[in-house]
């Protein structure tokens, strides 16, 4: 899969949305801004599509309802239980701003990871100044990850075979257990095996990259690159009428 | 006049750093080997040998990244390498790790390839049809943009070749790469060796009748010593039959020494069992749903049985479910005791019943000492000390292990599945599963465990890849496809038409 | 012979920093450990944080615990904290490490929580407290910003369970690793 727009135009734009967000700016161009959002990705990907990442967040968006209005009583009072128990004009105000800046950063960072490439993503990094050995790191650990974790669910395996399981603990179902730690205690020796499992592989990671020529002092050439012709151009273009778009409010209000 | 050589190695010794409780033994002593450019030689030892830290020494990584005693020479075309940096060696030197996922890097199979180029600057035009050629040489083409990781071990073997011709360097170092690839890219590997005409070592624990065509010197390592044993194929295969590394009559060594018990006695039987895996949830290569249905299987007492099949037949899940693991959606499994009576198996009696081997031996090894392994399930089953320390020497001796306070971690891997083996040795299951046996552990080696085994009068289930071994050693043969028994083999003769039916 | 040491060249720090932010996000995303009340469960990342802080000290500590807990936020779909959580983690690892190497090893082969010492003691609360407080702190404050501090608060015991999930789990961890695989304590620089 290829990026839909040039993954450095993607990482700017999404800078400046996430900036807008956190803007103090009327509530309604915040919504209004909220709502393109939410409309290009519903074109885009369906409506379907938002409900992960809204699920995610939605009992965040909760306790922001919740709780913000005990610490903003300015303005009008709307409704009140007793003496704590009193939502304002202010914290309901305060409150939809919250819901908005989450929401909005959330639905921002996901439209991004729909639309950009993994690989891009580093690439463009790399262009706007991430040293290659980090932007490695991150690829090599995205490679190690799913291995580690199937070796965890072998490593639990193996060790149900040896001693009596967790489960069978489980069953005593002993509150005090529970928080005594003794659960993290018993997984000690599972959790040894895995990191001395990973770790080992320190000396052969470093000995694969220097059989791979890294470390080197030559310049490093690259086979995949951002593209620099008429798409990048294009992109750009659309880049800078996008960012006129979410900086003249900033400007403006 | 001199001899042309591309490696010359003089009074090489090694050993690995000591630890605590622990001195490493002398790997490497006063090691003497010359090799002629452009020739094509294999080495032989058995798992823990050394020939892998061999060949990492020669490509200048150890003791670079291990630490320890280091004496004696290495010249690569000349030139030293004991106190070079292997990344300015790349030219000169290639090797491909027996364990391919350790050498592999990058999210994309033409990245991979790239990237020993990206390393030494070649122009980005140069690498692109570099990167092409080699893809094409492995029957990678298609698999440009596709992540190493979703690749079975015989691709990532592949890639690794790949990379090495992409780079061709004078000198390539091939660590075990035959086991695990394909019959049809052994001939094609063969082909490639011929064309590119560098110098080619070849390091294996095992033979292949494929070295004999393309190899054209023949090396022992034993005893920290290479042995040069001369040209000749066969005369190479009487040196290995000498060693026990090929064994020249495998059911003579298996069948006589055990007692067989006079009248069959099962230890489990399951029936109809049926197991289903959703999508994605085995690994991410297989898109489709997946199915095991066996509608019966029987273990007796001390007998050996091999299930062979292709990658994602059914094998691992079936023994999984046989030692509880995995817990079948319909069917039931049930156990005998010697005395004849029968009980449904659930989960945990099926834990306690089986054992396990897996074939990485780190997923199975948790704690300090060889002792605290050995001994952990014996506390556990309220024996004495005195009791767990009898059998604790009695395993060491058996086993051959290192002395007690060893750390296991930093044992071999043949060491280490030794271990693993001795482990459920002492806990007396009834039942073993031995995965991928064949991986780690020279044949005689095997037979000597199965011969433990069965003398304990253990039920015992191989998994394997290496069908001439399950006909050799096995008394039953299940041959699964897609989820399914579709055959089973029984005595010597079936056994030996099953070579004919699959090959 | 030649006795040698290992070289942790370029590659090796590299290598170590990679394993340390794969080991961190997979403990983050897979080695979870029911709890009663508040969250249902509680992740190991902690643990592998202040594995790395221990054992590495704290340059490796920030690289690998920031981004193993980032990329394993990314991994379960909550980029949008990935920022925050880098800078609350990585601080969190480099504070630990900063106080563990600065106060109680001296010499590079000295194993100093193995000795019941009164000064390695305070040293390693000190050290547990502040990597407990730049990360709660660093979480309560962005958050604030972001979700408002009604929501940031509730989100604090949490957040604190963690760390003393990571301190309970993290000291015997990293000890019984010592024991189990000693060349360890040689891939330090």
């Amino acid at each position: 899969m290829k990026s839909v727009i040039d993954a450095r135009v993607e990482l700017v734009l999404l800078f400046e949305m996430i900036l807008l967000f956190f803007m103090r700016l009327n509530l309604a161009i915040l919504g209004g801004y909220f709502g393109l959002l939410l409309i290009t990705i519903v074109i885009l990907y369906g409506f379907p599509s938002i409900k992960t990442p809204f699920l995610g967040i939605l009992p965040i968006l909760i306790l922001i309802l919740l709780l913000t209005p005990i610490f903003n009583r300015s303005g009008r009072m709307i409704f009140g239980l007793g003496r704590f128990l009193r939502v304002t004009s202010g914290g309901l105000s305060d409150a939809i701003r919250y819901v908005l800046r989450l929401s909005g950063i959330t639905f921002s960072v996901f439209l991004f990871y729909k639309t950009t490439e993994a690989n891009d993503v580093l690439l463009a990094f790399q262009w706007f100044g991430l040293p290659f050995r980090i932007s490695l790191t991150i690829t090599i650990s995205l490679q190690y990850i799913p291995g580690l974790i199937r070796a965890y669910g072998e490593i639990m395996d193996a060790h149900r075979l040896r001693v009596p399981s967790m489960e069978s603990s489980k069953r005593r179902n002993n509150i005090l257990d529970r928080f005594s730690g003794k659960r993290l205690k018993g997984m000690i020796p599972v959790l040894v095996a895995l990191v001395v499992y990973a770790v080992k592989r320190i000396p052969t990671l470093a000995m694969a990259l220097e059989m791979r020529g890294f470390g080197r002092g030559e310049r490093r050439t690259s086979l995949l690159k951002l593209e620099t012709g008429k798409k990048f151009l294009l992109d750009s273009l659309l880049g800078v009428i996008l960012s006129a778009f979410l900086i003249i409010p900033i400007v403006v209000f | 006049m001199e001899n042309d050589y591309i490696l010359e190695i003089k009074d090489l010794s090694f050993k690995y750093p000591d630890y605590p409780g622990y001195t490493s033994p002398l790997l490497l002593d006063s090691l003497n080997m010359s090799v002629e450019r452009g020739s094509v030689s294999l080495v032989v030892g058995r798992p823990d040998s050394g020939k892998t830290s061999l060949s990492r020494i020669v490509a200048g990584l150890l003791p670079r990244f291990s630490g320890g005693s280091i004496g004696g020479e290495v010249f690569v075309d000349k030139r030293e390498v004991l106190h070079s940096k292997p990344q300015e060696l790349i030219e000169l030197i290639g090797l491909t790790f027996q364990n391919p996922e350790e050498q592999l890097l990058t999210a994309r199979c033409d990245t991979e390839v790239a990237f020993p180029l990206e390393s030494i600057g070649t122009e980005r035009e140069t690498i692109l049809q570099r990167v092409e050629e080699a893809l094409e040489q492995v029957g990678l083409r298609d698999f440009r943009e596709r992540t190493p990781s979703s690749l079975s071990g015989g691709e990532k073997k592949r890639l690794l070749i790949a990379v090495l011709i992409a780079v061709n360097p004078e000198l390539w170092i091939l660590d075990e790469i035959f086991e695990e690839l394909d019959p049809w890219f052994r001939k094609r590997l063969a082909k490639i060796i011929r064309s590119y005409h560098r110098s080619v070592i070849v390091l294996a624990s095992k033979w292949m009748e494929i070295y004999g065509e393309i190899c054209g010197s023949f090396y022992l390592l034993k005893g920290g010593k290479i042995h040069f044993c001369g040209n000749s194929a066969k005369d190479f295969k009487d040196v290995l039959e000498e060693e026990g590394i090929i064994l020249s009559n495998l059911e003579k060594s298996t069948g006589t020494n055990v007692s067989v018990p006079a009248e069959k006695k099962r230890v489990l039987e399951m029936r109809d069992i049926v197991f289903r895996y959703g999508k994605d949830e085995r690994n991410e290569s297989s898109k489709e749903d997946f199915e095991l249905a066996v509608s019966r299987f029987t273990i007796f007492r001390g007998e050996v049985v091999s299930l062979v099949g292709r990658n994602g037949s059914g094998k691992t899940t079936l023994a999984k479910i046989i030692c509880g693991l995995l817990e079948p959606e319909e069917g039931e499994i049930r156990i005998f005791s010697d005395e004849g009576k029968d009980f449904v198996g659930g989960r945990e009696i099926l834990n306690r019943t089986s054992g396990y081997l897996f074939q990485n031996p780190d997923f199975q090894i948790f704690l300090p000492t060889i002792a605290d392994e050995l001994s952990l399930g014996l506390k556990l089953m309220n024996k004495s000390e005195e009791e767990i320390n009898d059998s604790i020497g009695r395993a060491i001796e058996l086993f051959r292990l290192p002395p007690p306070e060893t750390p296991p971690t930093i044992m071999g891997y043949g060491t280490k599945r030794r271990l693993q083996a001795a482990v459920y040795y002492l806990l007396d299951r009834r039942i073993i599963i031995m995965d991928e046996v064949d991986s780690g552990l020279s044949m005689d080696e095997l037979v000597e465990i199965l011969k433990l085994f069965k003398g304990k009068g253990m039920g015992i289930i191989l998994i394997t890849h290496d069908i001439h071994f399950a006909s050799a050693v096995s008394e039953k043969v299940f041959y699964m496809e897609a989820g399914g028994i579709t055959k089973v083999y029984e005595g010597k003769s079936e056994i030996g038409s099953l070579m004919e039916d699959i090959l | 012979m030649e006795e040698r040491g290992i070289e942790t060249s370029l590659a090796f720090k590299v290598s170590t920093i990679t394993i340390l932010t794969a080991i961190t996000a997979v403990f983050t995303l897979a080695v979870r450990i029911p709890v009663a009340p508040t969250r249902g469960y509680i992740n190991l990342g902690d643990v592998a944080i202040y594995f790395s802080a221990l054992t590495f000290g704290p340059l490796t500590a920030l690289i690998a615990g920031g981004l193993g807990t980032a990329l394993a936020d990314i991994i379960g779909g909550y980029a949008q904290y990935a920022p925050i959580t880098f800078i609350a983690h990585g601080f969190q690892g480099f504070v630990i490490g900063l106080i563990v190497r600065g106060l109680l090893i001296r010499k590079k082969d000295e194993i100093a929580i193995d000795k019941g010492k009164r000064l390695d003691f305070i040293g390693l609360v000190l050290a547990f407290m502040s990597g407990t407080i730049v990360m709660a702190g660093v979480y309560l404050l962005a958050e604030a910003f972001m979700v408002g501090l009604g929501a940031a608060l509730a989100e604090l015991p949490g957040n604190i369970i963690q760390n003393v999930a990571g301190i309970a789990g993290g000291i015997p961890l990293t000890l019984a690793i010592r024991k189990a695989y000693p060349p360890i304590l040689n891939f330090r620089w």
